[in-house]
């Protein structure tokens, strides 16, 4: 019935091989196996390792897991995996990173003059939910308008919300929010969804759900709170209002380059360029899962780019050793 | 049947024994019968009280720094403490109370941040702020009371919780409660808790979500900044 999640350790010397900012699967995966090459090794994670794995209840297709298993779950047996090949994990925010020189220097919270320097730098840290960009929706945040279905959905208790997107996050949310809300109506853009098809089957099978299609959401309205939306129905170009207790938004994702948009080569789209062994544009700095320019963000293809990058750095580190 | 898995038990253990100094004392507050109503301002039985307290006894016996002490919510020491709502428990450092309280059970990602509560008190090293934040609170000349209100399942919570504990390490003006907000909805309705990490400071809403050190402190000073210069 209860659930018990620990947490990381302190820091005691501040000189690494490599530092891993975020410790999402991409980033525990590159932790695993940069301590398995004997690496000193530091992952740095601000809030709680596991990435957006802990914003979804259960991972469903991560090869090896028969039955599903929840997204802490596995964050935390990655983190224990970590750990026990020696990766330091440390909780802390990066302020700013300076990644040119051989010598890498990452500035945390808690350490404001000393940095902790490193020869090679893996970036991890991800990416997090795009925002709508209507009327009302930074007025409203924290006050009805959610970007985080595990945090936010228990308070939401025989309420109804709206949903927006159609896409696996979209729906899989939709289906933990029917643990809580008494109906979700889901509002998509397009005439079907997008989600994988055995989510598709299960919410178009749950009661509590129902969809909005070819439509978007114009306009969030309330006074203290959200009170109700407008949607668009973009065949016919009409907008109604419709009343609801919540709205949690699931459309898409950007990169969290902020830190680092001077340090490295982004796309267009702000998401980190590299070649197949995850190398950036700048010698020792990698980048590696949702921050990555690439085609599937998953679990499985995460823990891929982990693992590469920390074989890369390995291999650079070693032929550049002043030892 | 125990709380807290085998391995766990086993892994706090061994943190405990490399990690705790000072003594810590964990000061419960709850009901042992269901079939009273009680003078809390929620609801009128309270669900995880024995859980709450057992997970205590559990985290006494992985250490000889810790001691749980438990008491009915009409026992006076309620009084002392200022406790409103049960489950509570209030963590002290060698018998004195630093102005942490948490209203619920510390599940899921709350307990791996009263784990690190337990261990930052026990450390003796101080709030761990920034010199910027302990300038500001310095300033403080009223009692301020910091609600964090979050859900077990929220991953950012802890970070916000932890800071509002910092302040309260630093200040002998500040208490910070967390509040787990499943477990007390008329106080989450009563204070508009539709996102979490939500805080309130003295009951106001100051912001929501796990912002960091230098914004949460200043947040937290700015929602109750007239009440402070009127006292000026």
């Amino acid at each position: 019935m209860f659930d018990f999640r620990l947490t990381g350790e302190r820091i005691q010397d501040n000189r690494f091989d490599v530092v891993i900012i975020g410790g999402g699967p991409a980033g525990l995966s590159a932790a695993i196996y940069a301590g398995r090459a004997r690496l000193k090794t530091l992952l740095l994670e601000k809030t709680a390792t596991g990435g957006q794995i802990t914003l979804t209840e259960y991972i469903e297709n991560y090869p090896g897991f028969e039955e599903p298993i929840l997204g802490t779950t596995l964050a935390e047996k990655m983190e224990k995996q970590a750990q026990r090949f020696g990766a330091k994990i440390h909780y802390a925010e990066v302020t700013s990173v300076k990644l040119k020189d051989d010598e890498k220097k990452i500035y945390i919270s808690d350490e404001n003059d000393n940095p902790i320097t490193s020869r090679a730098v893996i970036l991890a840290m991800g990416a997090s939910p795009r925002k709508l960009r209507v009327s009302g929706e930074e007025e409203f945040t924290g006050k009805g308008v959610s970007y985080c279905g595990p945090c936010d959905a228990p308070l939401f208790k025989d309420k109804y919300v709206i949903v927006v997107g159609g896409g696996d996050t979209a729906i899989e949310e939709s289906l933990f929010l029917t643990k809580f809300a008494r109906r979700v109506s889901v509002v998509h853009r397009r005439n079907k969804l997008r989600a994988t098809a055995i989510l598709q089957e299960r919410a178009m099978a749950n009661p509590k759900i129902d969809f909005i299609f070819n439509s978007v959401v114009r306009e969030i309205k309330g006074d203290a709170k959200v009170e109700s939306v407008i949607i668009e129905n973009l065949k016919e170009g009409k907008g109604k209002e419709v009343k609801c207790d919540g709205i949690f938004i699931f459309v898409g994702l950007e990169p969290e380059t902020g830190l680092i948009k001077n340090e490295v080569e982004c796309n267009d789209n702000g998401f980190v360029l590299t070649n197949e062994d995850m190398e950036t544009n700048v010698k020792g700095v990698y980048a590696v899962g949702d921050i990555r320019a690439k085609s599937l963000r998953q679990v499985v293809t995460a823990v891929s780019d982990g693992a590469i990058a920390a074989m890369s750095a390995y291999k650079y580190i070693t032929s550049n050793s002043p030892r | 049947m125990a709380l807290l898995s085998k391995e766990d038990s086993e892994f706090l253990k061994n943190k405990f024994e490399e990690e705790l100094v000072r003594k810590i004392t964990l000061v419960y507050f709850g009901k042992e019968s269901s079939d009273l109503v009680l003078p809390t301002e929620d609801s009128t039985e309270c669900r995880y009280c024995e859980a709450t307290h057992q997970l205590m006894e559990e985290l006494a016996g992985l250490s000889e720094n810790i001691e749980a002490n438990a008491f009915d919510i009409d026992d006076e020491e309620a009084e002392k403490y200022g406790i409103r709502m049960i489950p509570a428990i209030v963590p002290l450092v060698e018998g004195e109370d630093k102005g942490i309280r948490y209203y619920g059970i510390p599940s899921g990602y709350e307990f791996g941040g009263m784990i690190e509560t337990i261990i930052q008190l026990s450390s003796g090293e101080g709030s761990r702020l920034s010199s910027e934040s302990l300038d500001a609170l310095s300033k403080l000349s009223i009692p301020i009371s910091i609600d964090v209100f979050i859900t077990p399942t929220c991953p950012y919570c802890p970070t916000a919780v932890m800071t509002a504990h910092r302040m309260a390490m630093a200040s002998e003006y500040v208490t910070s409660n967390m509040i787990e907000a499943n477990e007390f909805p008329v106080l989450s309705t009563q204070n508009n808790v539709y996102s979490v990490p939500h805080i309130t400071v003295n009951g106001r809403y100051a912001f929501v979500g796990a912002l960091p050190e230098r914004e949460f402190v200043e947040g937290v000073l700015n929602a109750v900044m007239d009440t402070i210069r009127d006292k000026d």
